[in-house]
């Protein structure tokens, strides 16, 4: 008592800080939130798709851990994940709705009842007066598939709607066009075992170290002592952990890569026998190369000799290669030839379905998978043209949907959208999940279309989004945790995410808005399975019957739970002899049967087929052509936009919630620049700097870092301001944006 | 709302179906079910062994430390992916408060060449811990098992000393707690034979626990923990062994743009308050043997500016209830003493102002004489408590000599303010001892080429993002200086009285700027944080 009294050894704080075992797994936790029962949901942040373990203290979740069973994580989480609840409790989160009073301007709460009936006479008003092409939606590969796949049939199908996309249009729709045009369907071959089973990792574009971690985290599982190549302008986290970095000039990689096949080609590296038996298009790709000599490349690049020839090397036969992009890649006025590009060596070297090889698109958003299969922007559900009558008559009598409903193109891209908008073509538009307002290339067409809009509807899990802030009528949705859907991840694995939580407020799921405007709107009959998400998961499980996706082996929700996700194709029937490797501690035996014999990860095209009609892979190619603003005498520096840190997701909208992940960011917009441009303009670091393209400019802080290339500014995306500087070009096959390359200037401020 | 928006609205909500509006309460009071939870919880696994046991059991030894060995954290860069993760686990699974955790991420960057590294840091359980040594309450325990070093929360008076004295910023300050609070490897999970939250949490599974000799640190310290841009481990005898490949010139991000770091506004106050009460009462000591005693008010102003700054200092304090425990550490902490001879001083000073009439035979002088002796002890403790910090900008003479010159000019000011015959001898020494301080407050501004890397941030904060600051100090200065001049020149007690404001204000001001330009030790830090 009085050694305590003295020196304290025990009290009231030492005790706050006490940890319990938390049973379940779990090992010791806080001892002020001890678990009465766990349960995983797959996160919602990135396409990683990693099995989050919810702690739950009786009906309420009081922390979170990554999942140590789920497979594709096994424990592990980024800062994102671990803070996923976090961001759940945010002052700015939406409770009701809200509508736009014009006479003042202010937003006033309203009740659903006000919110729906408005959103359908206004819709309804501009559709009777200026037809089916009037209006738009814009979502997002943030929400599960069900919600998207619901939009999209309400839309087009029930609303009679016909223009409509979403985000995955600045992100996935490069990766999206180059697997369809080469494999015959959007197709990302791998598993992430690959990353486990590859000699040769080569990371284009991509900076996993910081963009998806736990990515990382199954490379740095590899045993084989891989040879980790990272072509990047940037010496990134990634860059900085490889066996070689290529710091190419932004947006030489077309020239860099055609020049690799070549020299592949010439040195009787191409795997013959595959060529032939599985490819098209090999003896005008031969011919298309014998352009791209050394010195071209060399010269358009800015890389040395010995870098090419080192990166050439990593394709030399004997060892599995994998090569792995994100938005260097997709973000490019020629983005899906350079995806295609990256196909090519791998088709022509024989690098594809085997362990440890592939042409490897790694997915940025959580669903952006999803949104590829069922969101019916691009295409009908489940990779089905709008354009095919047969594709349609399928669509129609599996949803039990009259045909004529369906309609024959697939609409306007997200660019044409805006566009469109600011014409004054499209009256109104309707934001699902996503922030064009902070996030759109260039950001002007945005602003212009908003001008012309006549109905600006947001619905989001925040008030607070620069979008929802521009909106007539704002109406407050559920956000991960709150309510229950599948996500496909970027190995394709379809995983569960569950509600774990009640919305706040009058915030409901997306996929209750829309069945109550199915109600409102009139149409609810059209979709009589979409009662609720799992039912319409069946729907979606239907549609997938026979398609290369096929999963109509997965019997519900639950079974994806204890198989820890499920990857497609899987179809009903057998199962490919193996061990039950993908059951998951704990699960019922009735379970096990259904999953037994399943490897659990599978990757595509290990027989050689692919799903053209001819079952063969077209090998396709253009001429390289220069970014469409090059820099010269007036803005002399290349702009490039990406992920500032782990902590951050695009415009902050969850991210910047947490009071964690906010103090792992830089809180205020860094400028990367290379010491010698500093030096040369007098910035010195912390400087305040302008930096100005055509159409804008904006302060940030000067940061000098050898990592950026001299000549290349970096500026990270999670800041407004900084799409006023990026130049709208577009790769024309994809229409997805080319947020790395705009011609800019800066200055130092007094 | 508008009139065309309510015509509007009536005109719709007459086409809204009742049972729309029925299906929509239905819903909103479906939201309460979590039927999917109760689902879908009950055959997760209710095992007590925790699932990540088979990922980590390599990342810690297979036996507890030996005699003379201990715990120690090993980090290897070239594994680290610089994805924070270790961060956040150490918040999450620690219980900690909103931002806190006691695990921090930061980078080395190349010069011209391009290169970087990440290193993740918490404490390095030092084998002779600055942070022990520093606190005054004894807050502190390394463990002698396992040579962990953690912190007793309830011991904690919040002084936050420990955050100079440890030079890898590895306590963790909790304003809401008043308590400062850090990493102690997770000794629970650790004797359970489970991992620390940053060794389960790590992707790359760069973080382990080993066991190291703790002869070998003592012997060898430069096999410490070792980084550029880092407090040697001669020092503290830190334990964290860090792996990998350092690239060639490579630097702390965080040096590139200082930040200024936190006033310690209480702290100025008590540094100047307690240094001119000592001037007050140094000089009527010397002048009680002298022809004309000092003015009869010295002593009591001394020993209210003494009781002031004690008090305001004490503002300082997360916990000042606990301010009773501060003596504890006097052994090896300047804090302790510091706090032992001002605390001393006190009641001797207020024995020597006890009356003639009261208590006849009471040597008042020497009561006096021994409040002096402790308040001259209590100033120098002040300066050491700063010298035996890592910090180079203050542990060096300089600041025993800008606190020497606060006595001296503090207590001179005043005493030329309240006149008699010496006034000029007072006035000659505060401006004396004004321009000579001035000097060495002036000589930190120009420090942008020294060898120390501390001494030249100094310089650039002061230069930089503290130049207003700085600024208005030394115009503060020069007017004080300058109308102690005059007085001195025209031997009047007003023109020092303004002397006296102008130069408490311009104490006050270097004083802070002592603390915001002052940088702190640390491990790397996050580049822009």
């Amino acid at each position: 008592m009085i050694p305590n009294f003295i020196r304290s050894f025990d009290g009231p704080l030492t005790r706050s800080l006490h940890r319990l075992q938390g049973n379940f797994g779990l090992g010791q936790v806080p001892g002020t939130t001890p678990p009465r029962a766990t349960t995983t949901s797959v996160c919602g942040y990135c396409s990683t798709g990693c099995g989050l373990n919810v702690h739950l203290g009786g009906r309420s979740p009081v922390e979170l851990t990554p999942d140590p069973s789920y497979p594709v994580n096994l424990g592990m989480a980024c800062p994102k994940g671990w803070e996923a609840l976090a961001v759940l409790d945010a002052p700015d989160r939406g409770t009701t709705p809200l509508l736009r009073d014009r006479l003042t301007g202010e937003r006033r709460p309203i009740s659903w009842e006000d919110a729906l009936a408005i959103m359908v006479s206004r819709l309804k008003g501009i559709r009777d007066l200026h037809g089916p092409e009037s209006a738009a939606f814009l979502s997002t590969g943030q929400i599960p598939t069900e919600e998207m796949f619901f939009l999209g049939a309400l839309w087009k199908l029930g609303f009679g709607f016909l223009h409509a996309d979403s985000n995955t249009r600045q992100c996935m729709a490069t990766a999206h066009v180059a697997y369809k045009q080469s494999f015959g369907f959007d197709a990302p071959p791998f598993s992430y075992d690959d990353f486990e089973e590859s000699d040769v990792l080569v990371f284009v574009g991509a900076n996993p170290c910081i963009a998806h971690p736990i990515l990382w985290e199954r490379v740095m599982m590899n045993v084989r002592s891989p040879k980790i190549v990272v072509v990047d302008p940037r010496r990134t986290e990634t860059a900085q952990a490889s066996s070689l970095h290529v710091p190419l000039a932004p947006k030489s990689d077309l020239v860099l890569w055609y020049t690799v096949l070549r020299k592949i080609v010439e040195r009787g590296w191409v795997d013959r026998e595959f060529v032939d038996s599985h490819t098209t298009g090999f003896q005008e790709l031969s011919v298309f190369l014998e352009e791209f000599d050394d010195a071209r490349c060399l010269q358009d690049t800015g890389l040395e000799a010995g870098q090419l020839e080192s990166l050439v090397e990593s394709f030399r036969p004997g060892r599995r290669v994998s090569i792995w992009w994100t938005m260097g890649v997709n973000q490019s006025h020629e983005a899906v030839r350079t995806a295609q590009a990256l196909i090519d060596i791998c088709l022509v070297t024989g690098n594809i379905g085997k362990p440890g090889t592939g042409p490897n698109s790694i997915t940025g958003q959580a669903n952006a998978m999803g949104s590829r299969l069922y969101s019916m922007t691009t295409s009908l559900p489940g990779g089905r043209d709008f354009a095919n009558p047969e594709h349609r008559a399928q669509v129609s009598r599996i949803m039990g949907i009259p045909e004529d409903r369906i309609p024959g193109t697939a609409g306007l891209a997200y660019d044409q959208i805006l566009d469109r908008a600011a014409e004054g073509g499209i009256k109104a538009l309707w934001v699902v999940a996503t922030n064009p307002e902070h996030t759109w290339i260039g950001q002007d067409a945005f602003v212009r279309a908003r001008e012309n809009l006549e109905f600006l509807v947001v619905q989001d899990m925040y008030h607070s989004t620069e979008t929802a802030l521009q909106a007539d009528l704002y109406l407050p949705a559920a956000g991960w945790g709150e309510k229950e859907g599948t996500q496909i991840n970027s190995e394709r694995r379809i995983g569960l995410t569950k509600k774990v939580r009640r919305p706040p407020g009058l915030a409901l799921p997306d996929f209750d808005i829309f069945r109550l405007l199915a109600a409102a709107w009139g149409c609810a009959d059209l979709f009589p399975r979409f009662a609720n998400p799992e039912s319409a998961f069946g729907l979606m499980r239907d549609l997938s019957r026979d398609r290369p996706h096929d999963f109509t082996g997965i019997r519900d929700y639950r079974h994806i739970d204890v198989a820890g996700g499920i990857q497609w194709p899987f179809p009903e029937g057998a199962r490919p002899a193996g061990p039950d490797h993908s059951v998951r501690p704990g699960a019922p035996e009735e379970l096990r049967n259904l999953l037994r014999g399943d490897e659990g990860h599978r990757r595509l095209f290990s027989d050689g087929r692919f799903f053209t009609p001819d079952g063969k892979a077209r090998l396709l190619f253009d001429p390289p052509r220069p970014p469409e603003e090059p820099t010269d005498a007036e803005f002399d520096l290349v702009l490039l936009t990406g992920r500032g840190s782990s902590a951050e997701w695009h415009t902050g909208t969850r991210t910047s919630k947490s009071a964690l992940l906010r103090t792992l960011a830089p809180g205020r917009l860094l400028a990367e620049i290379h010491p010698s441009d500093a030096r040369t303009r007098g910035i010195r670091p912390g400087d305040a700097i302008l930096v100005s393209s055509r159409r804008g400019s904006l302060r940030a802080e000067a940061m000098t870092s050898p990592n950026v290339r001299p000549g290349t500014i970096f500026l990270p995306m999670h800041h407004r301001e900084v799409n006023r500087l990026t130049f709208p070009s577009f790769d024309p096959y994809s229409r997805e944006p080319s947020y790395k390359h705009a011609a800019v200037r800066m200055e130092v401020l007094p | 709302m508008s009139t065309s928006t309510l015509q509007r609205r009536k005109a719709t909500l007459e086409d809204l179906d009742p049972a729309v509006a029925e299906e929509i309460r239905s819903t909103l009071s479906r939201q309460d079910d979590l039927t999917a939870v109760e689902r879908f919880s009950q055959w997760h696994s209710r095992s007590e062994t925790p699932a990540l046991e088979p990922l980590y059991r390599e990342l810690l030894p297979a036996t507890p430390p030996e005699p003379d060995e201990q715990y120690a954290f090993e980090v290897d860069l070239d594994r680290c992916s610089s994805c924070k993760a270790c961060v956040v686990a150490c918040h999450t699974l620690n219980g900690l408060d909103e931002t806190e955790s006691w695990r921090t991420v930061g980078t080395l960057l190349g010069d011209d060449r391009a290169a970087q590294v990440t290193v993740t840091s918490s404490c390095h359980h030092c084998e002779d811990p600055g942070c022990a040594a520093g606190c005054p309450t004894l807050a502190y325990e390394k463990d002698a098992k396992t040579g962990i070093v953690h912190h007793l929360d309830d011991q904690c008076m919040g002084c936050q000393y420990c955050l100079w004295t440890c030079p890898y910023d590895a306590p963790k300050w909790n304003e809401r707690l008043g308590i400062v609070r850090k990493c102690d490897m997770c000794r629970s999970r650790l004797s359970a034979g489970e991992a620390p939250a940053c060794v389960q949490a790590c992707p790359s599974q760069a973080i382990r626990i080993r066991t190291v000799s703790r002869q070998e640190v003592r012997t060898e310290p430069s096999r410490g923990t070792a980084l550029p841009g880092i407090v040697p481990p001669e020092s503290t005898m830190p334990q964290t062994r860090y792996l990998g490949s350092i690239p060639e010139g490579i630097r702390p991000a965080h040096l590139d743009s200082p930040k200024p770091e936190h006033a310690h506004a209480p702290l100025a106050v008590l540094l100047v308050l307690t240094q001119w009460a000592t001037g007050l009462w140094l000089f009527s000591t010397v002048w009680s043997m002298a022809p004309s005693p000092a003015h009869p008010w010295t002593r009591p102003i001394g020993l209210a500016l003494l009781v002031s700054g004690l008090v305001i200092g004490s503002a300082h304090l997360g916990r000042p209830e606990r301010a009773w425990k501060a003596f504890l550490g006097w052994r090896r902490s300047w804090f302790s003493r510091e706090v032992l001879a001002f605390g001393n001083a006190v009641p001797l000073a207020l024995a020597a102002l006890v009356p003639a009439w009261l208590l006849p035979w009471f040597p008042r002088e020497g009561a006096a004489a021994a409040a002096t002796a402790m308040m001259s002890i209590g100033v120098v403790c002040s300066a050491m408590l700063y010298i035996a910090t890592p910090r180079a900008a203050w542990s060096r003479p300089a600041t025993a000599i800008r606190f020497g010159l606060t006595v001296i000019g503090g207590g001179s000011v005043v005493l030329a303010s309240l006149g008699g015959p010496d006034i000029r001898l007072f006035g000659i020494l505060s401006v004396a001892s004004g321009l000579a301080k001035g000097l060495l407050v002036l000589s930190d501004r120009r420090r942008l080429e020294s060898p120390v890397q501390a001494l030249r941030t100094q310089a650039i904060l002061l230069a930089g993002p503290l130049s207003s600051h700085a600024r208005g100090q030394f115009l503060l200065f020069v007017a004080a200086v300058a109308l102690a001049a005059l007085g001195t020149v025209l031997a009047s007690p007003v023109l020092f009285a303004g002397a006296v404001a102008l130069r408490l204000a311009s104490d006050l001001a270097e004083r802070l700027l002592f603390f915001r330009a002052c940088p702190a030790t640390r491990m790397p830090g996050g580049i822009g944080r």
